[in-house]
């Protein structure tokens, strides 16, 4: 009897939560993300949002140009989101002393802090990005910002 | 003299705790790619439990530095693991000779104790499980300034845990007062009590996270407040993990943990052999 209930109660929350994960993906909309590439280099590569109504995110647009064959990345899916690991076959370091980090000028939008100058900052052609408060597939694509992946080397 | 000292490690002991922290670090390394689920809590509190709070501690601080090896050195995390899954042991250890009513891994009461102790035992169950609602209901009714991105992920995963926490407190009232005829729902509110406790401490854990960020970082106001809401994202379905774990796992390993806990003991001579062995 023991087994049963605290089975039954368990499966019934497993249940629950199974339901309302997949209840989350079934009602999931078109994306509208695009990003371009306006600037690359070795360690350095940015990305203008021609479209982006944030309802896609970073990680989307990569997603999209790596199918165009526009870039490379690699990466994984962790606690705070899609942390980059490599880009254009440039990998992060193992004990993180080089890394890829994310820069943006979308600062705040919706009343949520996307980057901030706090975290770090990065110059390029003069004008200075905020490194992101989240990892790609939670940093949305707004229309007219830029991101920049730059890979960070950390003395 | 035979035997060992009667609170000191004996190599049954420090061979099984090596095995543990091993788990412990594989468990994490194994759920490692899937976001918000871990099997550390639930293997560390069932081991804590049947242990008792000396071993829980030895481990889990074992646990702290020695997964730096496999996860890489970091300063805030470290301080964080060696704080929380200290205190952590230290909790269900000693709430575990609460309920085994004085000795690590020994068979716990029949009747679960006096009227009195159960009910306390009711509202302090219910008031976590309280406590749990009210995170979930402020994050139901609140605009939280995250991610546009992972509001209705989270707002989800917070209905979730809105249910689990009803459901949990109303499971363990009546487990409770079934539990003075059936011994056996003594197990199954002991599984639902630690599913709340366990719940708390996993909130416990990202509020801890959330406090050690700035000081380790130098992040000002605005960046610490931002780590904050940032850290739902985390924190929502790591509790959800941790009553759906612990509820799942609790009985076959505390099963599995009570038995270890009783091989690994010296065995206790009557004081008449014990001046025979001299």
């Amino acid at each position: 009897m023991l087994l049963v209930i605290l089975i039954s109660f368990a499966l019934t929350a497993f249940a629950a939560f199974a339901f309302f994960l997949c209840a989350f993906a079934a009602c999931g909309r078109e994306k509208t993300v695009q990003c371009s590439v306006s600037a690359q280099d070795g360690e350095t590569l940015v990305l203008v949002a021609d479209r982006g109504d944030g309802s896609g995110s970073l990680y989307d647009a990569l997603v999209r140009l790596q199918a165009e064959k526009a870039l490379t990345f690699e990466g994984y899916t962790g606690d705070y989101g899609f942390t980059i690991t490599a880009v254009n076959g440039v990998e992060n370091k193992e004990d993180w002393s080089a890394c890829w980090m994310i820069y943006t000028d979308l600062r705040e939008y919706d009343g949520a802090v996307y980057a901030s100058d706090e975290y770090g900052t990065f110059v390029y052609g003069g004008q200075t990005y905020a490194s992101a408060s989240y990892g790609a597939s939670a940093l949305p694509v707004i229309a007219g910002h830029t991101y920049v992946l730059h890979y960070d080397v950390f003395s | 003299m035979r035997g060992v000292a009667q609170n000191g490690l004996n190599g049954r002991e420090i061979a099984f705790i090596s095995v543990m922290v091993a788990f412990l670090i594989g468990g994490q390394a194994l759920f490692a790619a899937v976001p918000g689920v871990e099997i550390v809590t639930v293997l560390l509190l069932c081991f804590s439990r049947a242990f008792g709070p000396g071993r829980g501690v030895l481990t889990a601080t074992a646990y702290s530095l020695l997964r730096c090896f496999f996860f890489g050195f970091d300063a805030k995390t470290i301080v964080l693991y060696l704080i929380y899954f200290n205190f952590f042991a230290c909790f269900f250890g000693w709430s575990g000779r609460l309920s085994a009513g004085g000795g690590c891994g020994e068979r716990a009461e029949a009747d679960g104790g006096s009227p009195r102790r159960k009910i306390l035992s009711v509202v302090a169950v219910d008031l976590l499980f309280a406590g749990l609602g009210a995170v979930a209901a402020a994050v139901l009714l609140c605009d939280l300034p995250i991610s546009m991105l992972l509001r209705t992920g989270i707002k989800i995963l917070a209905w979730v845990l809105l249910f689990l926490s009803a459901m949990g407190g109303v499971a363990y009232s009546a487990l409770t007062a079934l539990s003075v005829r059936h011994a056996a729902c003594r197990t199954a509110a002991q599984a639902v009590g630690c599913a709340a406790a366990a719940a708390v401490c996993t909130v416990l854990f990202t509020l801890l996270d959330d406090a050690l960020y700035p000081l380790f970082f130098g992040a000002g106001r605005e960046g610490a407040i931002a780590y904050f809401y940032a850290s739902f994202t985390a924190m929502l379905p790591q509790t959800v993990c941790a009553v759906v774990s612990v509820l799942f796992l609790f009985v076959p390993l505390r099963g599995f943990f009570a038995r270890a806990a009783r091989r690994c003991r010296p065995r206790r001579l009557p004081p008449y052999r014990a001046q025979e062995e001299r």
